[in-house]
Parts: C-alpha cells; structure tokens; sequence
C-alpha cells in the first residue's frame, strides 16, 4: 500500500480555480462548516483504515544553513518572492492506489468555503518512498 | 488490602497499586548507593513480574516483595555481566554514604528526577517514569514523540545521573517547576498528565511544609476543575468568560481553596506568598464568580500586583504575569488602560500570539470591533496549537462580522420626496395602492441638525407598500422654502429621478392615472420576455415607474 502526503498550501499553489478571502474574513458559520469538515475528514480516513497522520503547520518559516567552521548558522526569513511555496499542513494517506489519493485529494477540496459552496483549493499530491527495498 | 491475601486483584487495581510504591521502593534501594539507572530498570522488572504473580498469589507485603524482587534483578544483572559490571559490584560492596535523615521517598526521588543538571524534558520524563511510574510508551503518547525516542531521552537522562552524589538535598523550585510543566503540557495529550501531575504534588504536600507546593497543588486543582467546560462537544475551546459554569468541579475548587489556605496561612512579613499561592488566588477569585459579571476583577488586580512585585523585572522576568495584569487593568479601569499595559510587552512578546489574542479581547472589552478583529487574526497566524488557531480564527470571524452588522444597511427603509402640494401628492399615491401609515408635522432642534437647515418646519405623509416592505415619505417643507425644483427633468437628469413599483396589470393601472391627469412619460414597452414597463410623469413631476412581470 503506497502511502501519499495530501498538502495543504498558504501559497505557491497554482492560479485558484475560485478566488477567496482569508477565512478570518468569511461569515462564522461558513469558519465553522469548514472546520466541521476538516474534523470530518481526518475522522472517515481513520474509518477507512487509511489515515496515518495529520499535521499543520505555522507559517512562520526561517531558512538556516551551515554558516561554516566555528560560525553561527546562517539563517534568513525573506525576503523571499510572494509566490514561493509555504506548505500550511498535510495529510498523510495509507491507501490502494494512486487513483484512490488523487479521489480523497479531490474530496478534501470540496470542503465548504464562503457562502458555503465548494472551496475548489488546490492539494498538492505527493507519493511518500518506501523505506524497504521492494522484493524481487 | 496488604492483609486479604485471599482477595485476587485485578491488572487495573495491581498497576495503580504498584504506581504508588514505586518512589518509596526505588528510593530505598538509590538510598541504598544502587544506580538511578539499573535500580529503575530492575523495579520496572520487579513491577512486570507482580504483574503476572499478584493476581494468583497477592503479597502480605506488597513493598518488600517489589524491594526483595528488584534486589534479586540488580545482582542478577551483576552476575550475569560481573565482568563488565566491577565498578558496580565495587560500588555495592561499599555502598556510598546516604542521608540518615528520615525524609520523604517521594520529595527525595523527585529531588533526583529535577536534578539540576538535566534538561528540563529530561527531568519531566524521568519524573513521569520512575516517580510516576508512566511507561515509556504512555509518556512517549502524552508527548507525541516516537517511543523509541522517549526511550533514548529517559536513558540519556538516568546515565546523566550516574556517579552524582543523590543524597544532597534538591532544588525545590526546580521541582515545583518540572511538576507544573507536567501539568500545563497535560491539557491535550492522550494521556492524563494533569491528573498525574495533580498526584504527584499532593504527595510532595505530604512530604515538605514548603507553602508553594501547596500553593502549585492548590493552582492546579482551582484550573483543573474548569477543565470540563473548557472545550465544547466539538472541541472548540470556550474563554473563561462563556464557559457553563455548572460543569466546573466544585469538589476540586473546595480542595483547591483549603490548601490554598492552608498554604498562605503560613506567610509572615518576612515571608510573602510566592507565585503559585499568588495565581492560585487568581484562579481562586474566577472560580468563586457565579457569572463572568461577578468576577472580582479589583481583588485579582491586587493580586497580579503582588505577582509583579515578585521580580525586579516584570516585562522581562514574567512577562506571561504583565500581561495576565493588562487584562485585569482593562477590566478595571477600561480597555484602553489595559492596551497601554500591554504596549510595554511589545518588545518583548510582541511576535507570540498570546500577546495579539489579549490585545484583541481588550479591544472587544473597548467595543474597537475592527481592531479586535485585526488583533485576532495577527494571533491566529501566530499560534502553535491548532485548536487556539482555531479558536483564533473564530474570534476574527466573529468580531469581523459584528463589524461589517454595524457597517453596512440592514434593509431599505424609505424614500423620501419633497413635494409642494402634500395632499395631492399623498393622494395620488393613495391611489395607486400604498397605504397611509402616518401624518404629522417636524420641528425642532434635533430636525435642524439632522438635515443641516436652520428653523425647519415641515409637514410629513408616511406612504407603505401593501407588502408592508417599501414606504415613501412625502415632505413639504413649510420653512426654510427650497428653492423651485425641475419638474420637467428629464429621465437623464442626474440625481434620484424616479419611484418604481411593480403592478398586476400595467394597463389598468395607467388608464386609472389617466383618469388622475397623469401622463405616460414615453411608451409603454416590454423588457426582454419578463417584464412591462412604463414611466408615468405623477405630481410635481415625480417619475414614477411602473412594472408589470410577464410570461
């Protein structure tokens, strides 16, 4: 069973099929309903025997590298292009198939934005390596 | 129970049985000059094997048969390994000097658990593990770390100890703190570190006369006992402030209170509460209010000054205190004293989302709805736990939409038309079907300041649709005397230039204003396939549209 990280992205996903406001800015029962079906989700992947872990992240980021012999790690938060990647959580998945992952990415994406209707946001798909040599 | 060797005991009982002498019996045998390391690892053995034998053969002596058991481990294990072991064996030979002293097992473990030396995580798993006999596995879940991590983090941290005298006594602050860490990182786990924490201080109360372990005992009873009401059903965590009350503990908050009292009652002038007995008063003073209104806020306020009197260096030794304080200034003495509070912790807390979250409820408190909201979501993408991000998140919403509430229209109410001759006017409309809801005339001051005239006196007809959802005030200025208005403007004369209703038959209507001495502006036409419409010039050159839905 191949395993796949399901991202969630702040940005540097592709152009939104349907733009939005930050969520602080949506009505509060639209905030609530969206959160109701991220609680959802995480609770039919463990129903499905197909969750592994679900993580979100801040989206505070510093870059660091080694800043060379008896130096300071060399670190930087910017600046840095807006469109550049910042990952925002993930969902890692445990499941049959790619075409499985791709389904509950895509179901993932249907959670309810303002308004209520679909959120249409993009989730970055990414397939986890194994860690044990395949048999021969 | 020690006496009923006939009564089985079950695993459940056996464990929770065991847990509690583990610090009298690994304290006996590190008295004794045995390693931390190998003495918790042959009681951990010891435990395993009461496991599997008690429930069959319960021991008349449950601690001298766990003693006698990992005694037999620990020479077991030199035997076994004697070679390798000599340093040891040396070791038990001639066992070190101990501390002769009768005092508590418990305080003399947990002395050896904070041991200065160690790192804080350190100290608060080997706390967990051998005071309070957590396995490695529970307190590898209550931290959302890889057992095999917690593991390595345990073993690294009893080696740490290995060869340092454990017989001087320790840091009792240092303690107190380790336990309170155990406390607050308890909230969210899977396992029920409060409830351990909460354990293993009321049995350092037994052990010392120290009032600030009874203080952090009573601290953590007075929070504890709001912990029901603190999420929802959802999980959404609920403030202070709309928590349902009844769910709080009251059993807990009558404990809470007695030690706290207990504990201050040993202050003198030499000796002032420190800060567990201070925030328990705190929390004392929210848990005694029947509803959020009835809050104490001057005696907490009283309270938090003496908290802050305890640094030289408030904002920067106790920052986490200023701040407590700013919000019960804002309670005290008005939001905006609370937010020149906090303004001196900008420097120094001014990037943690708990800052932005009380200058948010302080906003709320001044009524600064927008600025709440702002505060709000700087929190929120902030915070480091996702259910506060959460909540974050709501409060923005929330306090965002009350906002754009009050900014913006409810509903349309009226238009309003200055005409000459009211009563013409008022009867056309009449005419036409809407109701007369009211006449009177309007003067006064107030008038005057609202429309920006002097000396206004004017006579007012209140028109309503028959649906109850459109009126049309008609005016007649009597003073001050506007200037002639155009009553022949054209359709595309800028400004409000017309009334539209819509009818049942269009035609009818028209042929009835005909009738009146109204006239058809231009042609009556149709719009699309939905609509006829038709402008009728009425009194006083009042465009009034007419439309009638078709198809």
């Amino acid at each position: 069973m191949p395993k796949y990280l399901l991202l969630k992205h702040y940005r540097g996903a592709p152009e939104p099929h349907h733009p939005f406001p930050p969520m602080d800015q949506w009505a509060p029962e639209d905030v609530e309903a969206h959160m109701a079906f991220l609680k959802h989700v995480s609770e039919l992947l463990k129903e499905n025997g197909e969750y592994v872990d679900a993580q979100a992240l801040t989206p505070a980021r510093t870059w660091v590298r080694y800043g060379g012999p008896d130096a300071a790690p060399v670190t930087t938060d910017g600046p840095l292009p807006e469109t550049s990647d910042l990952v925002a959580g993930w969902y890692m998945i445990d499941v049959e198939s790619y075409e499985r992952a791709v389904e509950l990415a895509a179901y993932v994406s249907s959670e309810p934005g303002p308004g209520g209707g679909p959120l249409y946001e993009w989730i970055d798909v990414r397939e986890v390596m194994s860690g044990a040599p395949a048999d021969d | 129970m020690i006496d009923e060797p006939a009564r089985r005991l079950d695993e459940g009982a056996l464990r929770g049985f065991g847990r509690d002498l583990i610090p009298q019996v690994l304290a006996s045998l590190v008295r004794r000059g045995e390693d931390f390391d190998a003495a918790e690892d042959a009681l951990q053995e010891a435990l395993l094997e009461a496991l599997r034998v008690w429930p069959e053969h319960p021991p008349r002596d449950p601690r001298a048969w766990l003693a006698t058991v990992a005694t037999r481990r620990l020479v077991d294990a030199r035997r076994s390994e004697a070679a390798r072991h000599r340093r040891e064996e040396a070791m038990y030979a001639e066992p070190r000097p101990v501390a002769t002293e009768e005092g508590d097992d418990t305080l003399f473990l947990l002395f050896c658990c904070c041991h200065p030396d160690l790192a804080p995580a350190s100290q608060v798993a080997l706390t967990l593990r051998a005071v309070g006999g957590l396995t490695t596995r529970e307190i590898a879940d209550a931290f959302y770390v890889p057992e095999a991590t917690m593991a390595q983090r345990i073993s690294r941290a009893k080696r740490a100890l290995q060869g340092r005298r454990l017989d001087q006594p320790g840091d009792l602050a240092v303690v107190l703190r380790v336990l309170y860490l155990i406390y607050t990182a308890g909230h969210s786990g899977r396992v029920d570190l409060a409830g351990e924490a909460i354990r293993l201080t009321r049995q350092l109360t037994l052990a010392t006369e120290e009032p600030e372990a009874r203080g952090l005992l009573a601290l953590m009873l007075l929070n504890h006992a709001r912990l029901p009401a603190r999420l929802d059903l959802e999980g959404r965590i609920v403030t202070l402030d709309r928590q349902d009350r009844g769910l709080w503990d009251t059993r807990e908050i009558a404990e809470g209170v007695r030690v706290l009292q207990s504990a201050l009652s040993m202050q003198t002038v030499q000796r002032r509460p420190g800060r567990y007995q201070v925030e328990a008063a705190i929390a004392a003073l929210h848990d005694d209010a029947a509803n959020a209104e009835e809050t104490d806020w001057p005696q907490i306020l009283a309270w938090y000054d003496d908290l802050l009197a305890l640094a030289e260096d408030p904002v920067r030794q106790d920052p986490a205190a200023v701040l407590g304080r700013a919000v019960a200034v804002g309670h005290v003495l008005g939001a905006a004293a609370g937010l020149r509070e906090t303004d001196r912790l900008r420097e120094v807390l001014g990037e943690r989302h708990r800052w932005h979250a009380v200058r948010g409820h302080l906003y709320e408190l001044g009524e600064e709805l927008p600025a709440a909201a702002s505060a709000y979501t700087e929190a929120a993408g902030r915070a480091t736990n996702v259910a506060e991000r959460d909540h974050l998140v709501r409060q923005a919403a929330r306090a965002r939409a009350i906002t754009v509430g009050r900014m913006t229209i409810r509903r349309m109410d009226h238009v309003g038309v200055v005409v000459d001759d009211l009563a013409a006017a008022t009867a056309f409309f009449v005419e036409l079907g809407l109701k007369l809801q009211g006449e009177g005339s309007v003067e006064g001051s107030w008038v005057d300041r609202v429309v920006g005239l002097e000396g206004v006196r004017a006579e007012i007809a209140m028109l309503e649709t028959p649906d109850g959802h459109g009126r049309l005030e008609l005016s007649k200025f009597l003073a001050p005397l506007g200037r002639d208005g155009n009553r022949h403007a054209p359709a595309n004369t800028p400004g409000i230039r017309h009334v539209a209703f819509a009818v049942d038959d269009l035609d009818a209507v028209v042929a009835g204003l005909r009738v009146r001495g109204a006239e058809l502006v231009g042609e009556v036409e149709r719009y699309g396939d939905r609509y006829r419409l038709c402008y009728v010039r009425g009194p006083e050159g009042i465009i009034v549209e007419l439309a009638e839905r078709i198809g």
